[in-house]
């Protein structure tokens, strides 16, 4: 019996010795607690409103503006044949040379009142240009009239269009400068406005029918973009019932993206479907945890106006550390 | 301990070794962890005491067995053993061989009480060697079953005061709870470390104790069954 009870206290001491000494200290925590589970809302007017995207993007760069005088131009006449709109630019141009054209007149004075009539005249020269432009064919006109008086447009009040005027050729050229410089001037947010009325009866002929049926959906609801406080307020919705698995250590480990259907009255319309998921041991789990939570937590309180936003959503869960 | 102590300790020592937590702890959690830290050693006194007991048997048992099936005379063998038997089943022989002797020396003539005397002799040697063989077994199973009680006990109590700490310094941060309760805790793995391993071993012990005591009673139901037929053939 000694013998035991000695081995067993010395076991015991060298077990306590261990454990003062041999184990590690207990480590701290790491800090770094988990704070907002922030679910993404990528709207799929993204994805399906590029038309919409394009239009705006054509806008702000500088080209943009030559069109405006085309539009300009093309609203009283819109339907005419070709000939017409180089008949009725000149107008737009004298605006900024008035005292130069003054000889020069006659010849546009006369287009006007017989805006059908003179076909004659521009079709020689038109034919060439009117696709590109209509506006450079516009100066070729004025010009050939204006060609006998050469000393009139130096005294204009812009400097730059008189000394190229010589030339035929030159003149061609010399128009874009001066639209150039009206549309710097004139550039302004309305305009654009008018730009984007303007395009569908520009492009009316050959390429309208697609874009103009894109159209017509926007038009619906024309300022319907879902707000950022009513995607955080759908992400709320849904995040309150969303669980994470447990053990996961990577975020990437447990992000998932879901697309579901939503009716009119916000429930969720048939099965949310994974879109992609992650092929980690939770990946599945994840993901079963995100249709559940779309299914719970409906039907989601949402601005009716605006269905056409969220009728159809996509949505990203992802645990951000 | 004061409770605001325990508070202000915690706060104090963040580092939790098993020394601190065990100062800390309150001083009936302090008397639970050590009656558990005891019944702990003295089990496994018990357990390796045992273990060499029964190897040591065992082998005994083995080799009477092994002389005692050899042929030798049992005369030669009982001259032998007589003054120091060594082994358990060397007892029971022994002890059987010397009622027998007596019997015959007396000039007993009546062989049905020769027969019952010696195999009450033989029950008796059993009950005896079986004895020590088990004996102090029954403290390896008291701590088996008490002993996650009683490290509940301190547990429960280590907790109870923990939260009087949270209420007397009125502060309900993890870090002023969690010392009392970690040091709580801390007396149910005694507990459990203590029973553990003396569930287990009072399991393997108390059964290799039967066996032996089978192999002791098959001996002994052999030998009686060898020395009657030596009664009728004297008698």
């Amino acid at each position: 019996m000694r013998t035991g009870l000695i081995t067993s206290v010395l076991a015991h001491l060298l077990l306590l010795f261990w454990g003062l000494f041999g184990l590690p200290d207990t480590k701290p925590f790491d800090a770094s607690t988990v704070e907002a589970l922030p679910v993404e809302l990528v709207p799929i007017s993204d994805v399906t409103s590029l038309q919409k995207g394009k239009k705006t993007a054509e806008v702000k760069p500088t080209p943009a503006p030559e069109k405006s005088e085309k539009q300009q131009t093309p609203k009283p006449t819109p339907a005419p044949p070709k000939p017409t709109p180089p008949a009725t630019p000149p107008p737009p141009k004298a605006e900024p040379t008035p005292p130069p054209q003054k000889p020069a007149e006659p010849a546009p004075a006369p287009t006007p009142p017989a805006e059908q009539a003179p076909p004659p005249e521009p079709p020689k020269e038109t034919p060439p240009p009117p696709k590109e432009e209509p506006a450079p064919v516009k100066p070729a006109e004025p010009e050939k009239v204006a060609e006998a008086p050469p000393p009139p447009p130096a005294p204009k009040p812009r400097v730059k269009p008189a000394p190229p005027k010589p030339d035929q050729t030159a003149a061609v050229q010399k128009p874009p400068t001066p639209t150039q410089s009206t549309t710097d001037s004139k550039f302004d947010p309305d305009r654009i406005s008018a730009l984007l009325d303007r395009q569908k009866p520009a492009g009316g002929s050959e390429a309208s029918q697609t874009p103009e049926s894109f159209g017509a959906e926007e038009a619906r609801n024309p300022s319907a973009m879902m707000t950022q406080s009513e995607l955080d307020a759908l992400r709320a919705q849904v995040q309150r019932c969303w669980q994470l698995p447990v053990g996961w250590t990577d975020p990437r480990e447990v992000t998932v993206t879901i697309r579901f259907k939503l009716n009119q009255d916000g429930t969720v319309s048939g099965t949310p479907s994974v879109e992609q998921y992650p092929a980690s041991n939770y990946g599945t789990v994840a993901a079963e945890g995100a249709v559940r939570a779309i299914l719970q937590c409906g039907p989601y309180q949402l601005p009716a106006e605006k269905y056409d936003q969220w009728s159809e959503v996509q949505m990203r869960f992802s645990p951000q550390l | 301990m004061n409770p605001a102590d325990v508070g202000q300790a915690a706060l104090d020592a963040p580092n939790l070794s098993l020394i601190t937590l065990f100062l800390h702890a309150h001083i009936v959690v302090k008397c639970v962890m050590l009656g558990l830290a005891l019944a702990s050693i003295w089990s496994w006194a018990i357990i390796i005491d045992k273990v060499l007991l029964f190897g040591r048997v065992r082998r005994q048992i083995d080799r009477f067995e092994k002389v005692f099936w050899s042929g030798q005379s049992l005369e030669d063998l009982y001259r032998s053993l007589s003054s120091r038997p060594a082994s358990a089943m060397a007892a029971l022989f022994v002890a059987a061989m010397r009622e027998w002797k007596r019997s015959f020396e007396a000039g007993a003539r009546s062989p049905i009480g020769l027969q019952m005397r010696i195999d009450r002799v033989l029950d008796v040697t059993i009950t005896r060697e079986s004895e020590r063989l088990e004996s102090r077994l029954l403290f390896l199973a008291t701590v088996g079953s008490a002993g996650p009680f009683i490290g509940l006990f301190g547990t429960v109590w280590g907790i109870m005061t923990s939260f009087q700490a949270i209420a007397a310094s009125k502060n309900t941060s993890l870090a002023v709870v969690a010392p009392g309760i970690a040091e709580a805790l801390m007396a149910t793995a005694l507990g459990l470390i203590a029973a553990i391993p003396a569930v287990i071993a009072y399991n393997k012990l108390s059964s290799s104790a039967g066996k032996i005591t089978s192999r002791l009673e098959g001996f002994a139901d052999e030998f009686s069954a060898i020395l009657s037929r030596q009664i009728d053939e004297r008698v």
